[in-house]
């Protein structure tokens, strides 16, 4: 039995504002296997950008819970200090390319010493060879090599992106959390970034977790998806099935919602609004704008409803009486 | 609308800097409200400039407080007017052979304190034009006794006994036989008046006062036609070293007067300077920004010159060439600071607000200029601008106490400032006067800093990024 | 072969005729001119009444700056902007205060398009404000346009704050807004585009029961092609201050012209899992600048296809099939 490279067990992240708790992330469970890429679906307020930032610790500072498990190669990374995460992990086994990455980029730093960075701080390097393998990697993802030189604003969107996701994989991380990596391209761009994303899943051999509210886009660079509602993974599902059969409510309106360039189909909206993670609807989170909810879906949340192939679902229609 | 107040006000007293500068504030608005509901201007400015209201007030005196931590006890201010009925004098009328009375007027007061008073005046009044003669009688405490001197009375006579020398000289006389040495020291009137006569009284450092029951009898020499037609009063004032909240000043002036006049004034002074100047500089820059292009460019060249150009040295000048009245330099300082640095960065502001979707889509439905500024682009800049006018009050209640002190200004003013500058004048420091320097100034000091903290917790409110600090 | 439309006349259906439409941005330094920023570079198109005309552009393509102009919040360089029959290319002031009751506007960001320091009620009565729309006349105006956009109940809504409302809800208020004045003409520029997915289509849903109702001809600037074809009946494909091509919605996307068009299509990708099995071939690089475009045909550096006279002309606009133009050699 292989076993995954990352498995997340009821992952909590809970954290207090003013007029009270957000529950960003509720209870989320997922494996990742060596050269997978799983699409974390979701859209505003759905916590998937806390599911990445809750993976790589990188926690704001009014966390009111934080706990479950995270196995990376076997080792619960929960258990670790946050300096021994820190240097071990953090940027080591996983990184991340953040979304409005453009904007990630210091504005009065040269791209190669920003590019250096990653080597120098969790590898210890040294900086001409922490430059060279910059070079390196400039190269890799399709820049010129004297850009090494070059600042941010002297280079387009599209390159501006591509230096992110060469930080992200300097470290040679077995993991890269992508979080919404094209959100500000234009769809050319977008295509082209795509491109080298699956390239270097193919060259490099790493396992991608890409989140995206996109669901078109996410088809692009996705074996398994997940997809989250107020801050639980209500489908988790492999790709070849998903797409064609979404079994939650949720995931069958979001596609049908979705305008299609090569098909026709019957558009359907969902009616109402994502809901607050700050109080979210009792029972099922989805229930007010579900059109099958039944009188147990406004009373009790669903538990996890395993189906084949270690996919599952949150959703009483599929819940065995 | 009064609901979103009171929320943003409940919001606001959630900081504690917001507390205290709220709680100053009120108070110097209490004071001020005190100030011109008890004392009207115009009486308050009249007051402050004579000389015949502070007659009977000690010079430089401390305030009374100080006596609560002093172990020397100061003496208060003693005042005893023999005109309306009291209990500390007693007219009457001594007949002598020949035709002659005597009116006599007795006044009998305690003395408690550890300390000399500062002046001792004896002001007579009668209502006839006739002349008479007056003697003076001083009896200490163990009945010791001295005929201070003859005065002629006509009308009004003052008799500044603490500067009487002749008495003087007499007295030492008396003392050297009385105890056998002299005085290392120079003496004065006060001193003899009131010291114990003993020993040490010869020395500066034992002389002591002698505390108890004091009379002065004032004997008018009159005939009898004159006994029952003249009115005749006397008025012994025997100077504190203390008096008051706040001591008196160099021209016997209560300070407690100016310092409570001042409150209003430098509030008026530095709000009205704040929000006009605060105002137009945010109406120069918003016409600037939005019409852009020669109208920008003029009004911003026109604004760098103005910059540029010497504050304090041009409102001296204008100070030295025309006499100003505080309301006058009010204007000035206005006119010299509206197009002052505010524009620039105002306009700064104006420039990106101009560029917000809603400006375009009000330029789409065909706002006209005249409304873009004031009910778009106003509107948004007017909170950041709130914190920043709070701010700015302390900097010009500052200023004109710092022109007060240069002699710029209204002379006749009852500002801090004035008092100040007075106390500079005065060397009040080289003197020992340190309450007439540090009363103005904390008031000083403590307005700015009630601003200061309400700004600055105005400041996290609008501006939210700073809450993190 | 066809000439360009340059001097033919305006077709009088049409609510919308725009001739060779120049928008050059002067750079400044220090008061003297270094250069022109060629937004637009010479544009022409026809709007019938009561039609949805998507123009469809990626960054720097000038599709904003066309709306913008439309609406006369840039002023032309050069060309024709012609509205039912009036010229408003180069009114003023009080000249054009007509026209912009008759034209609306609904921007991208729902939250900086209303000024957050008034209340809905205010925001939707500015415009009926500002064109002299009698009191008692205004308020039943706005709860009108309320009602139509669904943001019911009415009352709920007046007296809160943009910021009280979700994105959704206030790109209603976007909406109900441009739709106080009954104009005849909107310009939607990407009016969806920062909503979710999930309540996209729901906007758009909306705005084209509405174009229906009143009959308003709309003009729908996106990024997003796949939108186009469910909210537009033509489509107009801009690139570097050109429309490079323009047809019926079904004629440009089952057989695109251009080679843009065509790696536009390709790009955008569908819901289909075997995506991530295979690689997209798009032409590399990025729009060109708009401050010194290459000579002759503006997309020839990335385009599969380029001839040597790409390299050196300008390619003319092309009528084929009936009203499908395109602007390309390929064709010439």
């Amino acid at each position: 039995m292989v076993k995954p490279i990352l498995s997340v067990k009821e992952l909590y992240l809970y954290y207090r504002v003013r007029a009270g708790l957000v529950k960003a992330v509720d209870g989320a469970s997922l494996d990742l296997y060596n050269e997978e890429s799983l699409a974390v679906i979701g859209e505003s307020g759905s916590g998937k950008s806390s599911l990445a930032k809750a993976l790589l610790r990188l926690l704001p500072r009014n966390v009111y819970r934080f706990d479950g498990s995270v196995y990376i190669d076997g080792e619960d990374v929960m258990k670790l200090s946050d300096k021994d995460f820190d240097s071990r992990i953090r940027w080591n086994k996983i990184s991340m390319v953040p979304q409005a990455s453009m904007n990630a980029l210091n504005p009065v730093i040269k791209i190669g010493e920003q590019l250096a960075e990653p080597l120098i701080i969790h590898k210890g390097m040294d900086k001409n060879e922490a430059l060279d393998k910059a070079r390196e990697m400039l190269k890799f993802v399709g820049i010129p090599q004297e850009f090494i030189d070059r600042y941010p604003f002297e280079l387009s969107g599209g390159m501006r992106q591509r230096v992110v996701i060469a930080m992200a994989l300097i470290t040679q991380p077995s993991i890269v959390i992508l979080d919404e990596p094209t959100s500000a391209l234009d769809v050319l761009t977008q295509a082209n970034i795509m491109n080298l994303l699956k390239r270097i899943k193919n060259d490099r051999k790493v396992s991608y977790i890409f989140i995206t509210h996109d669901i078109a886009l996410s088809s692009e660079l996705s074996d398994k998806v997940a997809v989250m509602y107020a801050g639980h993974i209500v489908e988790y599902s492999y790709a070849d099935k998903f797409y064609r059969e979404p079994q939650h409510p949720y995931s069958q309106l979001l596609l049908s919602s979705v305008p299609t360039l090569r098909s026709d189909k019957n558009i359907r909206f969902i009616p109402g609004e994502p809901p607050s993670l700050l109080n979210p609807p009792p029972g099922c989170r989805f229930h007010p704008r579900c059109p099958y909810a039944m009188d147990i879906c406004r009373k009790e949340e669903p538990p996890i409803i395993d189906m084949e192939r270690n996919s599952y679902v949150r959703c009483w229609l599929y819940a065995k009486r | 609308m009064i609901r979103i107040f009171s929320k943003f006000f409940r919001e606001l007293l959630l900081y504690k800097s917001a507390l205290i500068g709220v709680i100053i504030i009120a108070s110097l608005i209490a004071l001020s409200l005190y100030a011109v509901i008890t004392i009207p201007y115009e009486e308050a400015v009249k007051r402050w400039n004579s000389i015949e209201y502070w007659e009977d007030f000690p010079k430089n005196a401390m305030p009374s407080w100080i006596n609560f931590f002093t172990h020397k006890k100061l003496p208060e201010n003693i005042v005893l007017d023999s005109r309306g009925q009291k209990d500390y004098v007693n007219k009457t009328i001594i007949s002598l052979s020949g035709g002659k009375y005597i009116q006599r007027i007795l006044f009998t007061f305690n003395y408690i304190y550890d300390d000399f008073p500062s002046e001792i005046i004896l002001r007579m009044y009668s209502n006839s034009t006739k002349q008479f003669t007056t003697q003076i009688t001083w009896i200490k405490p163990g009945e010791i006794e001295y005929i201070l001197g003859r005065r002629l009375l006509r009308g009004y006579e003052s008799y500044y006994i603490s500067r009487d020398e002749d008495f003087l000289k007499r007295f030492s006389a008396n003392l050297i036989s009385k105890i056998g040495s002299r005085p290392s020291y120079d003496l004065d009137v006060t001193i003899a008046l009131f010291a114990k006569e003993d020993l040490s009284i010869l020395n500066r450092d034992t002389v002591e006062v002698s505390k108890g029951e004091y009379r002065v009898i004032v004997d008018i020499l009159m005939g009898e036609e004159d006994i029952n037609n003249v009115q005749i009063d006397a008025k012994l004032t025997v100077y504190g070293k203390v008096y008051g909240i706040a001591g008196t000043d160099h021209r016997r002036r209560d300070l407690a007067l100016a310092l409570l006049w001042g409150a209003p004034i430098a509030l008026a002074f530095g709000l009205i300077a704040s929000v006009t100047i605060t105002f137009m500089q945010m109406l120069i820059a918003a016409i600037s920004a939005w019409y852009g292009k020669s109208l920008d460019f003029i009004v911003q060249r026109m604004t760098e010159i103005l910059m540029v150009l010497p504050f304090l040295p041009m409102v001296l000048m204008i100070s030295y060439f025309y006499k100003i009245t505080i309301w006058m330099l009010l204007l000035v300082v206005v006119l010299l600071s509206i197009f002052g640095s505010g524009v620039k960065s105002y306009r700064a502001m104006f420039l990106q607000i101009k560029e917000l979707p809603y400006v375009e889509a009000a330029m789409a439905y065909g706002a006209s200029s005249f409304r873009m500024i004031f009910r778009y682009m106003i509107p948004k800049i007017l909170p950041t601008i709130i914190p920043s006018i709070v701010l700015s009050v302390p900097d010009f209640v500052f200023l004109e106490a710092a022109l007060a002190l240069l002699g710029v200004g209204d002379p006749q003013a009852v500002t801090w400032g004035r008092v100040l500058e007075d106390a500079a004048r005065e060397a009040a420091l080289y003197k020992g006067y340190y309450y007439w320097i540090l009363e103005p100034s904390m008031l000083l000091l403590v307005t700015a800093l009630g601003f200061a903290m309400l700004g600055l917790a105005l400041d996290k409110i609008f501006n939210p990024r700073l809450r993190e600090m | 072969m066809q000439r360009d439309k340059e001097t033919e006349f305006c077709n009088p259906n049409a609510i919308l005729c725009i001739r060779d439409l120049y928008v050059w941005h002067p750079i400044k330094k220090f008061l003297v001119i270094s250069g022109y920023v060629r937004a637009l570079d010479g544009v022409s198109f026809d709007l019938e009444r009561g039609k949805i005309l998507a123009i469809v552009g990626e960054s720097g393509s000038g599709k904003t700056t066309l709306g913008k102009t439309i609406l006369r919040i840039y002023k032309p360089t050069k060309g024709r902007i012609i509205y039912d029959n009036r010229d408003v290319t180069f009114l003023k002031g009080k000249e054009i205060k007509w026209y912009r009751r008759e034209i609306g506007y609904v921007q991208q960001d729902p939250y900086g398009a209303l000024p957050p320091f008034m209340n809905i009620r205010q925001i939707l009565e500015e415009p009926l404000i500002i064109h002299g729309i009698k009191k008692d006349e205004r308020m039943h105006r706005i709860r009108e346009v309320l009602e139509e956009v669904k943001l019911i109940p009415v009352e709920d809504f007046i007296n809160k704050y943009p910021h009280m409302l979700s994105g959704g809800q206030q790109q209603r208020v976007v909406i109900a807004r441009a739709l106080v004045l009954r104009p005849k003409l909107i310009i939607a520029d990407e009016p969806v585009s920062m909503l979710d997915a999930s309540v996209r289509i729901e906007i758009l849903t909306l705005f084209r029961e509405l174009q229906k109702r009143h009959n308003i001809s709309i003009i729908y600037i996106t990024h997003d092609l796949s939108t186009a074809k469910y909210f537009s009946d033509k489509v107009a494909v801009m690139y570097a201050g050109h429309i490079v091509e323009m047809a019926q919605t079904e004629s440009l996307l089952t057989k695109p012209l251009h080679p843009y068009t065509q790696a536009l299509i390709k790009a955008i990708p569908d819901p289909d899992p075997a995506n991530r099995f295979s690689f997209k071939e798009i032409p590399p690089g990025e729009p060109p600048s708009l401050l010194n475009p290459p000579p002759g045909c503006r997309f020839h550096p990335r385009c599969p296809y380029a001839m040597d006279i790409c390299r050196k002309e300008e390619p003319p606009t092309v009528i084929v099939d009936g009203d499908h133009g395109v602007k390309c050699w390929l064709y010439g």
